[in-house]
């Protein structure tokens, strides 16, 4: 903040202060927590978001908005994992929401089939070609993998129902009664190699259930598991990557139980 | 606990409107359940929490903003997500006579929508389940064979499986469009039992080797993987495949319970 001018300075302060003491307190509240703990960046770089966040907030109305869209030009700038530390294979959490805006077909049949072959290591390869050919994300994909061992199942030290893949991985906002979620795992390194960043409050934009590891040191990110996680679940590594094709995949992927 | 959207339920029907409007263009801030979770998605999800006169505001506004298409002051920012939340929130009553209006004109909507979205105007008509007759797809489907295939093609099997079977060999010679006829075919399939089954996948070889050759391959590989040849040798052998049902997942779950045993 010191490295601001004193303009800019005065309109972010105000902005996070006003976040701050939000009366009832919204997820803002913590957008403005993660900022004040940031480990990440380096001060050129912090500086500049900040500016760019200072700039938003004085064109547009919302400041959520405006931290979203400074947040914009300041993806992918965590640190870059080194060769040695890259995870084998990725896991990613999402919905069918993500793939019915690509997928031409109707979206009982496509949630139908995709649930049929859920588990099945060898599902239709009309299927797979569908699969392969939509993007498995937006335009930064937040990622896990398996602690123990990078080349293992990331999502086999947990529960595969609905509650506990919601906390374990911090998705947050909602009930656990809404739709499965899909677990995807694939593999990062064959060529050409995927780009792995430790993700930062940049990536995460406006959400708020994104915690910036404390460490600067930390090679990557992890998840806060939500509150109350009655099982003890344990928080999972992180990483973020830019938006690829589905033909990374490997199969079975899961859909969760609810 | 308040829903994600709740902020809504102290505004007026206007706010709302404007609300919307501005979070299908990404001007408003919509949480997510998942980082790049699209918007249509986050707030269908979170709708059903909402107070019960912001729930109703909500689905007026996307009903008005849908009516907009149809006088052309909409903008093609919002059109794809707008479609995605008529059809996640289920509005069957008030979208669809909008949807069917659009759906008349398919030259005026082309141009003023654009043919992508054009498709995704008729793919809403279908999720919300206003099926029409065979006629009417197959009328759309001939002015733009190449966009509207895969639209003809699910209505088609949601009326009448044999006009969609005869509808395959029409199809343009894409493999997309082959690998979307056998996702259409598995999904089909499964409605089928016993010996209606075996029949339906021999009325299905069929109309592969008439259709063309990314089609028909698309067609004979998903065929390949899911019956096995014993469906074409002999009805006794057809039979025991069917009673044997569909191969068991081969990734077994972690239960909850094993899990709390385990961590026990």
């Amino acid at each position: 903040m010191k490295a601001l001018d004193p303009k800019q300075r005065e309109t972010v302060s105000r902005q996070l202060e006003a976040w701050r003491h939000e009366a009832p307190p919204s997820e803002s509240v913590q957008i403005g927590e993660n900022i004040a703990h940031e480990t990440a960046f380096t001060t050129i770089v912090f500086t500049q978001l900040l500016a760019d966040f200072a700039s938003a907030l004085a064109a547009r109305p919302d400041p959520v908005i405006a931290w979203e869209k400074a947040c914009e030009a300041h993806s992918f700038k965590g640190k870059a994992l080194a060769s040695s530390d890259r995870p084998v294979k990725l896991g990613r959490a999402s919905k069918f929401d993500k793939f019915l805006q690509h997928v031409k077909t109707t979206d009982t049949r496509f949630k139908a089939t995709v649930t049929k072959y859920a588990g099945h290591k060898k599902p239709p390869s009309s299927l797979v070609n569908i699969l392969n050919a939509a993007p498995l994300g937006g335009p930064v994909i937040f990622a896990t993998f398996n602690d123990a061992d990078s080349s293992q199942d990331p999502f086999v030290d947990l529960p595969w129902d609905q509650e506990s893949i919601r906390t374990a991985l911090g998705l947050g906002h909602f009930g656990s009664n809404t739709a499965p979620f899909l677990l995807f795992q694939y593999h990062s390194s064959e060529p050409p190699d995927l780009p792995l960043h430790r993700p930062t409050v940049a990536d995460a934009g406006s959400f708020s259930h994104f915690r910036p590891e404390s460490s600067a040191k930390a090679k990557w990110g992890r998840t806060c598991p939500i509150p109350p996680n009655s099982r003890g679940l344990p928080s999972k590594p992180e990483v973020i990557h830019k938006q690829i094709a589905g033909d990374r995949l490997d199969f079975p992927y899961q859909v969760t139980a609810t | 606990m308040p829903g994600p959207l709740h902020f809504l339920d102290d505004k007026s029907r206007d706010q709302i409107a404007t609300w919307l409007r501005d979070a299908l263009q990404g001007r408003a801030h919509v949480p997510r359940e998942y980082h790049d979770q699209p918007v249509s998605g986050a707030i269908s999800a979170a709708t059903p929490e909402l107070a019960d006169q912001a729930r109703r505001d909500v689905e007026a506004a996307a009903v008005s903003l849908l009516g907009e298409l149809l006088s052309g002051r909409h903008s093609q920012a919002y059109v794809p997500s707008l479609l995605r939340l008529v059809t996640e929130l289920d509005l069957r009553s008030s979208a669809i006579p909008i949807l069917r209006k659009l759906a008349d004109d398919i030259p005026s909507l082309k141009k003023r929508l654009g043919l992508e979205s054009s498709s995704d105007v008729l793919f809403a008509l279908l999720n919300l389940r206003d099926l029409h007759d065979a006629e009417y797809w197959l009328n759309i489907w001939k002015q733009n064979p190449r966009c509207f295939s895969p639209v003809t093609l699910a209505a088609l099997f949601d009326l009448d499986s044999t006009a969609a079977l005869d509808f395959l060999p029409k199809l343009p010679n894409l493999p997309t469009l082959g690998d979307l006829a056998a996702l259409t075919l598995d999904y089909a399939a499964d409605t089928y039992q016993g010996h209606e089954r075996t029949c339906f996948l021999q009325a299905a070889a069929t109309a592969a080797a008439r259709a063309q050759s990314h089609v028909r391959s698309s067609i004979e590989t998903w065929l390949k993987e899911t019956a096995p040849p014993s469906h074409f040798i002999t009805r006794d052998l057809a039979r025991l495949h069917d009673a044997l049902g569909p191969p068991p997942a081969t990734h077994q779950r972690t239960p909850a319970k094993l899990y709390d045993e385990a961590a026990a």
